[in-house]
């Protein structure tokens, strides 16, 4: 009752507000990375292209871009073609908030198929594809070689202890900071699922009967835990990484940049930004940075494909137009254009791709040594609390407040609670 | 029949009156209260917003109360967000208050401009006064960090926010600063109505400056400072501000509290129901504070206020 | 100063001393985070890849206007405006009957708009959210006025049932006598006599609204809806903290509310505590 009445006043006011609705189409595309100069540049072509639809370019942080959208599509709002992770799209396809792409299909088809697309097996929920990859990219090992020489290291460490090694022999005889991390929500969950992995756990795995199951033991979690507290511990980084939440905080890049740090893993946006302030900041000198495989444990390094797709909010008006606007920023001319620091998340675009030499470590990780999310975004438990739920109890482990047996313990709690559900 | 229809009238204007105010106390106030009650008892998730969840019972009171978080999460909203920062305020507040008080000050034409400086953080909003802090602790460049180096106090920069030591001195100083300015002048004003001949007849009769303050100043100051004291409680307690917006409860969750998981369940980890539950939970230890705030203020006398 | 010395010269230089430290130490902290802001809004002080040069620029300024910050500025002003406005006038009629009409329940109605006053509102949030989401009211200017009015009116309520009191009941009998109803004595005779209270309710009301962040935070999620400690927050956000940017909207969003402290501070205070305290 009560509701109703006051929906009723509030609805007869908010009609005044939205009656003045122009003739021609106004689409909303919300780009998160940093590129959005470069990215109006394209939906200005697209413009010219396709007179009468107008595109508004809307930004948000990454940090926020999933909890946006969830938010957003489950009240039938948000912009009409949305720049997601991977990983995201089956939960917002659960929520609700995406049209499936065989109903977009039907407007234009691909010109190489969906098949032509890499992981794109992380687009289906319950059978369906809703997203389409437009980026692929992984996190490879980045190192900064006049640190390393400073240092008296010569060959580049390869498993997790070589690389503790060597940070202790760099802390030592420069002062400088070895191999650094991200200690913060939400990323840091990337540092602890690469170590776990490489050690041949998993968080999340299948089951073998259809099902899944947690495939990790609280040893392997504490394990995991205590290598990277060490390094806090051990005075190796500043405290200050416990408040980094992703690979593009400038705070764990500047030293990098400064050649007061030897190693990062980071994904490929931020190597190519990284050489590019190189550049700027040491003109005349040779290039330092060189990318490298992540460490290996007890098996070989692995870290996830992942990428962004582009999907279509369910609440669009314009679902053809929409279309044809997604269609224009995945073919490749515009890519290599407007979105140069990214690769293509297709077969025959990455098959064109010419690595730069410092390049070649990321590539070989790329080629190699990646895996998908697979039983993570299938399975039960949602993958943005599963991220959630590893990264603040890693947090908590390494920056002391928890003891990493208790955050291990609690990481499998909730884990187990998500994926009942 | 006249003086009937006189009061009947007189009905129909209260009714008409008061009913805005009650309509928006009952559906802004009173029904969301009602709901966020029959939420705690579901288990309706974000992905749910449209159909609605199940029916649980009791299940996420007993996640809350038997969790081990929950205890860090009530530790933290009581003792640092609540105990220390209400404390400091009044403290720092009295202070401040006394110090504005002095004749010294006065007879160095100084007291107008200390009022002025107590505007500052006053009128600043929540969200300005983080950000200023953020800066001054900000270990590249922040103005702190490059004095205490400069200095040779520290050899390297603190991460105020990110060090488990300073974290929480952190959030709470941030707190202070912003709402100190409000207690200094409320207690400033009852200051100033002390009479001069009282303070006179105590220093004759021989006590010390202390002796003046506590059996003169004090007892005068004690009303101002009991509501002061419950309201800045009742403000603080259930404060989401200063902490999402200074950590975002990190490192992890170290500096969570009961506002920033309530939050942070339903926004971030999209379980509305079990944050409907901590939001229940919180209300309840609150409406203890209001029942004592008002004891204290008195409701009756509030009536007696409205004459 | 040499020929007219302070009445009583500090007994104690050491007290006197003790206390310009003290006065140097309180200035220091109080105004130090605000001159930085200050300070800060004019210089380039982005920390990031290849940071920029320092020196004094207007450049923060014209970087956040170009960026859309003045679309916040507007927002804030309308939803805050409309809110203080709206919870005036209905806080004025139910100050005016609580003050002047005994009726049963009196006590009920005062209690809970006290008990307004001093509501958690993190708790509404998430009902809050699903009302309104469910009936497609997120992301709309009217909703923030609803729920800003809501906001400021237990406390409006409060203010002006004091200011009321100071005004003799006789005047509305003499009115009455004359045939004037009782909305007519609200909007002729007492609006204009308490027109300093109301004003200070007002202020009070719009600053509240100017810097809550939590609601907006919770119902506001489009870009050009946003308010401004909201569209502040966001330079957070991109992958470089920009903080002049951060600063030049920093200056920004308090220069109002220090406008509005400044003449009305003393009055504010009364309003706050003494009509609990005496």
């Amino acid at each position: 009752m009560l509701e109703k009445s006051l929906k009723l006043a509030l609805a007869g006011l908010l009609l005044s507000s939205t009656v003045s609705m122009a003739a021609e189409i106004n689409l909303q595309f919300r780009f998160n990375d940093p590129q959005h100069k470069e990215m109006r540049m394209a939906l200005d072509e697209f413009e010219a292209a396709n007179p009468g639809i107008k595109v508004d370019l809307k930004r948000i942080a990454w940090k926020d871009a999933r909890d946006q959208l969830i938010r957003e599509s489950a009240v039938g709002q948000g912009p009409d073609v949305v720049h997601s992770a991977f990983v995201w799209v089956q939960e917002f396809a659960q929520s609700g908030s995406l049209i499936p792409l065989e109903k977009l299909v039907g407007y234009s088809p691909f010109k190489h198929g969906f098949e032509d697309f890499v992981a794109n097996d992380l687009t289906y929920f319950e059978g369906k594809p809703y997203g389409v990859p437009w980026t692929a990219d992984t996190w490879s090992m980045i190192y900064n070689n006049n640190v390393m020489r400073e240092a008296g290291i010569t060959s580049k460490p390869t498993t997790w202890d070589e690389v503790l090694a060597a940070s202790r022999i760099i802390k030592e005889k420069t002062g400088k900071i070895g191999y650094s991390f991200i200690g913060g929500v939400p990323e840091s969950a990337f540092m602890v699922n690469y170590f776990l992995w490489s050690n041949g756990s998993t968080i999340v795995d299948d089951d073998g009967k259809g099902g899944f199951k947690i495939g990790t033991t609280k040893e392997q979690l504490v394990e995991a835990m205590e290598y990277y507290k060490t390094y806090l511990d051990e005075g190796l980084v500043p405290k200050s990484i416990l408040s980094q939440s992703t690979a593009h905080d400038p705070s764990g890049l500047q030293p990098i940049l400064d050649d007061k740090q030897a190693m990062a893993i980071v994904p490929i946006a931020v190597i190519r930004g990284l050489v590019e302030g190189y550049k700027a900041s040491h003109p005349d000198k040779p290039m330092a940075l060189d990318t490298g495989l992540t460490p290996q444990g007890r098996t070989k390094g692995l870290t996830h494909l992942g990428g962004r797709t582009l999907v279509i909010n369910s609440a669009t008006k314009h679902p053809k137009e929409a279309w044809l606007l997604l269609k224009h920023l995945i073919s490749p001319a515009i890519m290599t254009k407007y979105y140069g620091n990214q690769m293509p998340a297709t077969k025959s675009g990455l098959a064109a791709i010419k690595f730069a030499s410092h390049e070649q470590g990321f590539a070989n990780q790329f080629a190699n040594h990646t895996r998908s999310w697979g039983p993570y975004s299938r399975g039960p438990a949602p993958i943005g609390q599963i991220r959630n739920v590893l990264a603040r109890s890693f947090a908590a482990a390494i920056s002391g407040q928890k003891s990493p047996e208790d955050a291990a313990e609690s990481i499998l709690k909730d884990i187990a609670r998500m994926m009942d559900k | 029949m006249k003086t009937y229809s006189a009061q009947a009238q007189e009905r129909f204007s209260a009714f008409f009156m008061l009913f805005p105010t009650f309509f928006v106390i009952i559906s802004f106030y009173f029904y969301p209260a009602l709901y966020n009650l029959e939420l705690s008892f579901t288990d309706m998730e974000f992905t749910q917003l449209r159909t609605g969840g199940d029916w649980v019972g009791f299940e996420n009171y007993i996640e809350f109360f038997t969790s081990n978080d929950s205890f860090n999460v009530a530790f933290n909203t009581v003792f640092w967000l609540t105990a220390v920062s209400v404390t400091l305020r009044l403290f720092l507040g009295l202070l401040f208050a006394l110090l504005l008080n002095s004749k010294m000050l006065s007879s160095l034409k100084l007291s107008t401009l200390s009022r002025l400086f107590l505007l500052v953080p006053w009128a600043t909003p929540p969200v300005v006064s983080v950000i200023a802090w953020r800066w001054m602790l900000e270990p590249i460049g922040g103005p702190v960090n490059e004095f205490l180096l400069y200095t040779g106090i520290i050899s390297e920069a603190i991460s105020f926010t990110a060090d488990l030591a300073t974290v929480w001195p952190t959030i709470v100083t941030i707190m202070v600063w912003n709402t100190t300015p409000l207690v200094a002048v409320s207690l400033l004003a009852s200051l100033q109505t002390i009479p001069d001949d009282q303070i006179e007849a105590a220093s004759l009769d021989g006590a010390t400056r202390w002796q003046q303050f506590r059996f003169v100043t004090l007892p005068y100051l004690m009303p101002t400072l009991s509501v002061l004291c419950l309201m800045s409680i009742i403000w603080t307690f259930n404060n989401f501000i200063y902490v999402w917006l200074t950590t975002l409860a990190g490192p992890g969750t170290y500096t969570n509290v009961m506002a920033t998981e309530v939050y942070m369940k339903a926004f971030v980890d999209l379980r509305l129901g079990y944050s409907s539950a901590v939001g229940v939970s919180m209300a309840i230890i609150l409406a203890a504070f209001g029942a004592l705030y008002f004891r204290v203020v008195g409701l009756s006398r509030m009536q007696d206020k409205v004459g | 100063m040499v020929d007219h010395p302070a009445k009583k010269p500090p007994s104690r230089p050491i007290e006197g001393g003790l206390i310009v430290l003290a006065f140097a130490l309180f200035a220091l902290f109080m105004v130090a985070p605000a001159y930085y802001v200050f300070k800060g809004s004019f210089q380039s002080l982005s920390i990031s890849i290849a940071s920029g040069s320092a020196g004094w620029t207007l450049k923060n300024y014209f970087y956040i206007f170009s960026e859309g910050y003045h679309i916040y500025v507007i927002n804030s002003f309308l939803v805050c405006l409309t809110a203080t406005a709206l919870a005036c006038a209905i806080s004025l009629f139910a100050a005016y009957a609580l003050s002047r009409f005994r009726f049963r329940g009196r006590g009920l109605v005062f209690g809970a708009i006290m008990g307004g006053q001093l509501f958690p509102w993190i708790i509404l949030i998430n009902p809050i959210f699903i009302l309104f989401a469910r009936n497609g009211l997120v992301n709309s200017h009217l909703s923030m006025i609803f729920i800003y009015t809501a906001v400021i009116t237990p406390f409006s309520v409060y203010l002006l049932v004091g200011y009321l009191t100071t005004i003799p009941k006789s005047l509305d009998e003499a009115a009455i006598m004359d045939g004037a109803s009782r909305f007519k004595i609200v909007t002729q005779i007492i609006m204009p006599l308490i027109m300093p209270g109301l004003v200070a309710t007002a202020t009070y009301g719009f600053l509240q609204a100017w810097s809550e962040y939590l609601l907006a935070l919770t119902l506001l999620s489009d870009e050009s809806k946003k308010t401004l400690p909201l569209g502040l927050y966001q330079y957070f956000g991109e992958d470089t903290v920009n903080w002049g940017a951060l600063m030049a909207g920093s200056a920004i969003a308090t220069l109002p509310t220090l406008l509005l402290f400044l003449p009305l501070q003393k009055k504010l205070v009364s309003g706050l505590t003494q009509g609990a305290v005496k």
